[in-house]
């Protein structure tokens, strides 16, 4: 009595499970970091004097970066914000913070970097298959 | 010229809404990308798409955002942002 007891009480908690998990919402494919934007822009007040004696060594460092395979690409922003913009190749948004602090301008605190995790365009998605319910476009 | 096209979604609208739209809006982007004025592009999870665009003008770009299905039903802007070459480097030619 007791094991048939046992037995209707796990058949009972797997129904219970299995309704639980039809229920559940389907979770969304998740969009791996590939990359990381990296928009960085001059400090508001810091001095042109400042920045352009900095800007040697900046270039150095920059291009050393670039070398050692952490920047894949790199951009001057155009427009009212004198800045750049890199695709690092790199997926550790604290790594990157702390490598762009090194160079001479992060660490004079002339220049302010804003990271964005990138990944591949995940709703592409819908045109290689049925686009799950929860599918993940914001 | 090329202009980074950051994405936003209006916040206000619900997801199931936004999902509606993609069954037009990824062959839209997708034919962007093969006309090419979107020379890369990337994906922000719960954010939205980063275009990398080959354009004539800041304008042209809107113009081109600005017929995308999510865009034209006001669920998504662009911020547009032109960039070029990383003129720094200059400095070290500069005594050649």
């Amino acid at each position: 009595m007791k094991r048939l007891l046992a037995s209707a009480s796990l058949a009972l908690g797997l129904i219970t499970a299995s309704l639980a998990h039809a229920e559940a919402p389907v979770a969304p494919s998740p969009t791996p970091t590939t990359r990381i934007l990296a928009i960085g822009t001059i400090v508001p007040g810091s001095g042109p004097a400042q920045v352009k004696a900095t800007l040697p060594a900046e270039v150095r460092d920059t291009i050393k970066l670039y070398l050692d395979g952490k920047i894949d690409q790199w951009y001057s922003l155009e427009g009212a914000r004198p800045g750049v913009a890199f695709i690092l190749n790199m997926s550790d948004l604290n790594a990157a913070h702390q490598m762009l602090e090194q160079p001479p301008l992060g660490q004079a605190h002339l220049m302010k970097f804003e990271l964005t995790p990138l990944g591949p365009l995940n709703p592409l998605r819908v045109l290689t298959e049925a686009p799950p319910p929860s599918l993940p476009f914001h | 010229m090329k202009v980074f096209a950051i994405a936003t979604i209006n916040q206000a609208i619900p997801s199931p809404e936004v999902r509606k739209h993609l069954p037009q809006e990824v062959p839209a982007t997708l034919q962007l990308y093969l006309d090419g004025w979107i020379e890369q592009f990337w994906f922000r999870e719960k954010l939205g798409r980063i275009f990398l665009m080959n354009v004539g003008s800041v304008e042209q770009a809107e113009r081109i955002l600005g017929e995308l299905p999510l865009v034209v039903d006001g669920l998504m802007s662009f911020e547009l942002m032109p960039v070029t070459t990383l003129s720094p480097l200059a400095v070290l030619i500069q005594d050649n």
